[in-house]
């Protein structure tokens, strides 16, 4: 029999979750609960196991070992997710990146792209046409992140979106992520929770263990 | 809905790509294009004449029959005649060893005999010599029935009494006649089931036939041309599926897609063998239109059939290509296992060499290549118009290894999943 989730607002529920790569212990003994209209902040130092538990929670990667629990109305969002390193078509623009990230994920084609916050806010707007192998590393990261936004996602998963980009170009996406009308669920990582004030929840990682 | 996704934004960057783009439309047709008026030299039609040369054979007018089949074939120049002569003891087997497609026997009063087995050669092999029918089982049935023959008569031997005059033994009389009996009983049936009877060859109707299906300059002479075909459609599938997964991970949207699949597998191998098999499919019609063009290789009937048939071997290479992708860790790997793939192509499965000539090792490992199968067949297709109803055997080995593949990827997609 699975296990139940513990609350009708849980999407996804990790008891006691293991991931290994091959002979490698990746995260060991993690229970984590995500919530609907929550805002999750992973936190650590470097190889503490952050990508892995936000792969996990996504649906991405599978556990080793525990339990890990989907609800139906999860497997039914829209959502979207950042990785680390690229999440761009190097050889797209930054606008067909969009349009193939929104048909990928089901959404409709993103119209006037140029007008949401996104793309105005974070300076992306003159970049629109440009390859993502054109832009610099920050713009990339930006883009990457515009093009999740302008899928519409029901729940976004960042991992480290801050890395790379500006401290101005950084705040503003900060606000844009926490105003109204955005993703209903944001999970996010990040080697530090100072620059993520308005989590609900902070899950804190050391050497793959829930600290 | 998610394949058909895959494909459209798989699509979308494949047209971004000139480069790619380029290298499996284009290229292949400039190939094509370019040693499409290379020719085969080797003779379509091979035969030999066994005359045993023996004395007896020479004054029974063997040497007038092979002056007559000479003058008759020698002038076309994708026939060839050969005499044999000396003590064969298997002469099928030495035709087979010698690949020889026509067999004039004297010892059999000038019957002609076909080693070939396969049925789109055979089909015509047997009307280019109206009346000569395989003669392998004929021969094997012969072999059998001299057996039996033997046996019969010691068996009767033994009802009637021994040689010599001895008693028969008792008891043994009635067994050893019914025994006998089975045997002319087991005799006439396999006899009744034959249907491989040879006919003496009629002259007039070997060369009207020849000249009609084995014309010296026409398509019917062994081009290049089909075989590259077949051998782009097999490889074009293998090339883009090998490099569909590494090359999401190298661009770090490998997550982004298993996400968006919700790590339904069979889903997400279905979208991404959509683009290999429809770029396959392009370059094949177009290169079907550059032969007819530039070759005068007219489309034969059973286009549909023979296209199902390249498409199970396109089908197969894509798995096989997906599995790779699954496995190796950058996108140079993978254009390097398809190279080695290319060149397994090439030299296993009798395109540039003859199987029939190859050693046991290497036969046995042409079997796990799609272009084995589905190379004769196209060329058998498109230079002789070979139905693809004759091509059974070939359709099965092509959807068993399809089934192989199938199972190959999902098994390298597990364990690759366990990587994310």
């Amino acid at each position: 029999m699975p296990p139940s989730l513990s609350s009708d607002s849980c999407l996804v529920s990790l008891r006691d979750v293991e991931k290994r790569y091959g002979g490698k212990v990746a995260l060991r003994g993690c229970s984590v609960e995500l919530r609907r209209a929550e805002r999750l902040l992973i936190t650590g130092g470097n190889g503490s196991g952050k990508s892995t538990l936000l792969r996990i929670l996504a649906g991405i990667t599978p556990v080793s070992s525990g339990q890990a629990t989907v609800s139906p109305e999860f497997d039914a969002m829209r959502v979207c997710y950042v990785p680390q390193v690229g999440g761009l078509y190097q050889n797209l623009t930054v606008i067909e990146n969009a349009r193939a990230l929104s048909h990928l994920v089901g959404a409709e084609t993103p119209k006037d792209l140029e007008r949401n916050w996104f793309v105005r806010d974070l300076g992306l707007d003159r970049f629109l046409q440009a390859k993502g192998a054109e832009l610099s590393g920050g713009f990339q990261r930006l883009a990457a992140i515009a093009c999740a936004l302008a899928a519409r996602p029901q729940g976004l998963f960042l991992d480290e979106p801050l890395t790379g980009v500006d401290p101005e170009r950084a705040e503003r996406l900060l606000e844009g992520l926490k105003s109204p009308g955005g993703p209903e669920f944001l999970v996010v990582t990040d080697h530090s929770s100072a620059r993520f004030p308005f989590a609900d929840r902070i899950v804190d990682l050391a050497q793959g263990e829930m600290r | 809905m998610l394949p058909a996704r895959i494909l459209l934004k798989d699509l979308v960057e494949l047209t971004q790509s000139r480069v790619l783009l380029m290298l499996v439309i284009v290229v292949p047709l400039l190939l094509v294009l370019l040693i499409g008026n290379v020719r085969v030299r080797e003779p379509v039609l091979r035969v030999a004449v066994y005359t045993g040369g023996t004395a007896e054979a020479k004054a029974g007018g063997a040497n007038r029959k092979l002056e007559e089949l000479r003058g008759l074939l020698d002038e076309w120049s994708n026939v060839s005649v050969t005499e044999w002569t000396g003590e064969t003891p298997d002469l099928l087997e030495r035709s087979k060893r010698e690949r020889i497609d026509l067999l004039a026997n004297w010892e059999d009063g000038w019957h002609f005999y076909t080693p070939q087995t396969h049925p789109y050669r055979l089909q015509y092999i047997a009307t280019a010599a109206q009346g000569i029918v395989v003669s392998i089982e004929r021969a094997r049935r012969a072999k059998e029935s001299a057996a039996k023959l033997d046996e019969i008569v010691s068996l009767m031997a033994k009802s009637s009494g021994k040689q010599g005059g001895e008693p028969p033994e008792e008891g043994t009389p009635r067994e050893a006649q019914a025994e006998a009996l089975k045997l002319v009983q087991e005799m006439k049936d396999a006899e009744e089931k034959s249907t491989a009877t040879p006919v003496p060859v009629i002259a007039a109707a070997l060369y009207n036939e020849v000249t009609r299906y084995f014309p010296p300059v026409s398509q019917a002479d062994r081009s290049a041309v089909p075989g590259l075909i077949a051998l782009i459609a097999v490889f074009t599938p293998f090339l883009l599926a090998s490099a569909a997964f590494v090359r999401e991970r190298e661009t770090g949207m490998l997550e982004v897609l298993v996400l968006a699949g919700r790590r339904r597998w069979p889903a997400l191998v279905a979208g991404k063998l959509l683009l290999p098999l429809l770029v396959a499919a392009i370059s094949l019609l177009l290169q079907l239109v550059l032969a007819r063009s530039f070759f005068a290789f007219g489309l034969k009937p059973g286009l549909a059939g023979m296209l199902a048939l390249q498409f199970l071997a396109a089908l197969g290479s894509g798995l096989l290509g997906l599995s790779v992708s699954a496995t190796v860790r950058s996108q140079q790997q993978a254009y390097l296992v398809s190279a080695v793939y290319l060149l397994c192509l090439m030299l296993v499965t009798g395109y540039v060499y003859p199987l029939e000539q190859a050693g046991a090792v290497v036969r046995f490992a042409s079997h796990a290549l799609p272009l084995t199968f589905s190379g004769p067949a196209f060329e058998g297709w498109l230079t002789q118009g070979a139905g693809p109803a004759l091509f059974p055997a070939e359709a099965m080995w092509l959807a068993g290894q399809c089934a192989l593949a199938a199972i190959l990827c999902m098994a390298a997609l597990r364990r690759f999943e366990r990587t994310l």
